[in-house]
């Protein structure tokens, strides 16, 4: 075995990723101490940036939407998983059909929405209305509370049938002896669920609850489809704000300093989770 | 009655998955006036059925120009992106060395890193190089912006590869590019139609860089359709032409292979009991 050769086809690779992503990331970070005509500011920037309440207000509302969307994906995954793994068949076909959420584009999902959520002419006020929940239509993308729900309804209502087709691949990889037994010990469905696949899925619980969050917190496309930050900036995750302020506005040095904070930020947590973790469960 | 219990639930499951392809299909074959009414129409009826909003998109928009460019952007860049994150991960997979680890946790670490952080100075660098809304940048941008995740993708797969095939290579004295490319590749044959498909799935479903990095020439299909609903008005029938168009290749593309693409999921994300 050759070490150069190895090593050669370890780094060349990356050197690509290298020059492509991580020197303008760190070129970024030289631009945050800096102003528009390249002179050193120090940290000037950073004090715009930890002043701006509407920062602030996007890393909240990712946060609300990244632990909701996790969590209702992993419950609602996880449900619906093991229900479609009681149905002898039709299995593919069930496969083939939860596929397709997936397939569709985040973007083209988020636009397509727009037309369900619509105040007046929307299908969800109708069945709301008809089947008598409210009497009058509600402004599902109007209202700051109702468009932060509608955003993340939306995002959970494509991304639930993703998890549950992982949670469907592995509950078929649980032997079926280990229902036998449970059957033979006179156990309810219930008991099954808890004490057989719901430990056996643990692994799989923590990679996709882990997957969804870390896809979550960059949300972006979602958003900016189905109300665009709106209204009054309710919401807006961290990635918009970010991209707004500094190519849309055009105030790319603050901007720089708005994501070296928000890399921070995750680099935080991801790490803290980690530790939390273990590492041997990611492996 | 279980069984029938379940045989609703999964019908009720496959409406409510459907549905919104569903909804958007109704949508995109309704002329615009009968898009704003209430209560709305939950088939499009045969008198008012019509294609006119099709041929609007594809003749007043530059859509299809806009389709093309994500096909080849993306079909080129996941072959790139392929290629680039095969080799490392074979390296990682099935090699012992003093830094491996590090390598590693240092890739699970790039994953996290937000994108949004790349984009500001990225624009800046291809702004002065005038590279902007090119085909080649975008190439570029996909086809290395996904080496870290497809290749730690890439590694369960190549821990399935058995070591004898690798010492065979050996004796018949194949380099270590030369294993990969002659052994590896062919063997992997399944895995590598999967990542190539979930790499183009994700890239083409990218809205970040292709909102920011192209706008005419090489303009995107997701950048593209946005346009649709404009500042005061908002025509729903062509936001639903516009979906049915960008969904199109990537809704034949995963029922055709969607073997490989379960298989490429179960398998890259490391799924298992």
């Amino acid at each position: 075995m050759k070490k150069s050769e190895l090593f050669f086809l370890l780094i060349f690779p990356f050197l690509f990723f290298i020059v492509s992503h991580l020197i303008p990331l760190f070129y970024g970070v030289a631009l945050s101490f800096t102003d528009p005509k390249g002179n050193f500011v120090g940290l000037q920037n950073y004090y715009t940036a930890v002043n701006d309440h509407r920062f602030w207000g996007g890393i909240r509302f990712t946060f609300i939407y990244a632990f909701s969307t996790a969590a209702l994906n992993l419950i609602l995954g996880l449900l619906i998983g093991t229900f479609i793994n009681q149905i002898r068949r039709g299995q593919g076909i069930l496969k083939s059909v939860f596929l397709i959420p997936w397939a569709i584009p985040l973007t083209v999902w988020g636009l397509e929405n727009r037309i369900i959520f619509s105040r007046d002419f929307g299908i969800l006020n109708n069945v709301l209305i008809d089947t008598g929940i409210t009497t009058t239509p509600l402004p599902w993308l109007g209202d700051p509370s109702l468009a932060t729900i509608s955003v993340i309804v939306s995002s959970v209502y494509r991304d639930m049938w993703f998890a549950a087709l992982l949670f469907l691949v592995a509950c078929q990889m649980i032997p079926q002896d280990f229902y036998d037994l449970a059957v033979i010990h006179g156990a309810s469905a219930l008991q099954t669920f808890r004490f057989i696949t719901l430990p056996l899925l643990r692994r799989t619980i923590i990679t996709v609850g882990t997957l969804l969050f870390i896809f979550a917190v960059q949300a972006f496309d979602i958003p900016y489809s189905l109300t665009y930050g709106g209204p009054a900036w309710a919401t807006h995750t961290t990635a918009m704000y970010i991209f707004r302020r500094s190519l849309h506005y055009g105030d790319y040095e603050v901007g720089t300093a708005l994501s070296s904070i928000w890399v921070l930020v995750i680099f935080g947590l991801v790490g803290t989770s980690f530790t939390f973790l273990g590492r041997k469960t990611m492996r | 009655m279980l069984r029938y219990l379940k045989f609703v639930g999964a019908i009720v499951l496959i409406s409510l998955a459907l549905f919104p392809l569903y909804w958007t299909f109704n949508y995109s074959v309704l002329p615009e006036k009968e898009t704003v009414r209430y209560p709305p129409h939950y088939y499009p009826p045969i008198d008012v059925f019509t294609v006119v909003n099709y041929r609007i998109a594809f003749t007043q928009y530059p859509i299809l120009r806009s389709l093309l460019n994500s096909i080849i952007i993306v079909a080129l860049a996941s072959v790139v992106t392929l290629f680039l994150s095969f080799l490392p991960a074979y390296v990682l997979a099935k090699h012992n060395f003093r830094l491996r680890d590090s390598v590693y946790y240092g890739i699970m670490a790039l994953l996290a890193v937000p994108w949004v952080s790349y984009t500001i100075p990225l624009y800046r660098v291809a702004n002065a190089v005038g590279l902007v809304d090119t085909h080649l940048l975008m190439i570029m941008l996909y086809g290395f912006s996904g080496i870290p995740l497809f290749t730690w993708i890439a590694i369960p797969f190549f821990r399935t590869l058995p070591d004898e095939l690798i010492d065979t290579g050996r004796i018949y004295g194949l380099s270590e590019f030369g294993i990969i490319w002659r052994i590896a590749v062919p063997v992997l044959r399944n895995a590598l139609v999967a990542l190539f498909l979930l790499r183009f799935v994700w890239a083409y479903g990218d809205l970040l860089y292709s909102l920011i990095f192209t706008f005419d020439q090489a303009k995107m299909i997701l950048p593209a359709i946005l346009e649709f609903p404009g500042l005061f008005e908002m025509p729903y029938a062509r936001m639903a032409v516009g979906g049915i168009v960008a969904i199109a290749p990537i809704l034949v593309l995963v029922m055709v292979f969607q073997k490989y693409i379960i298989s490429g999921l179960t398998q890259g994300l490391k799924i298992s009991v």
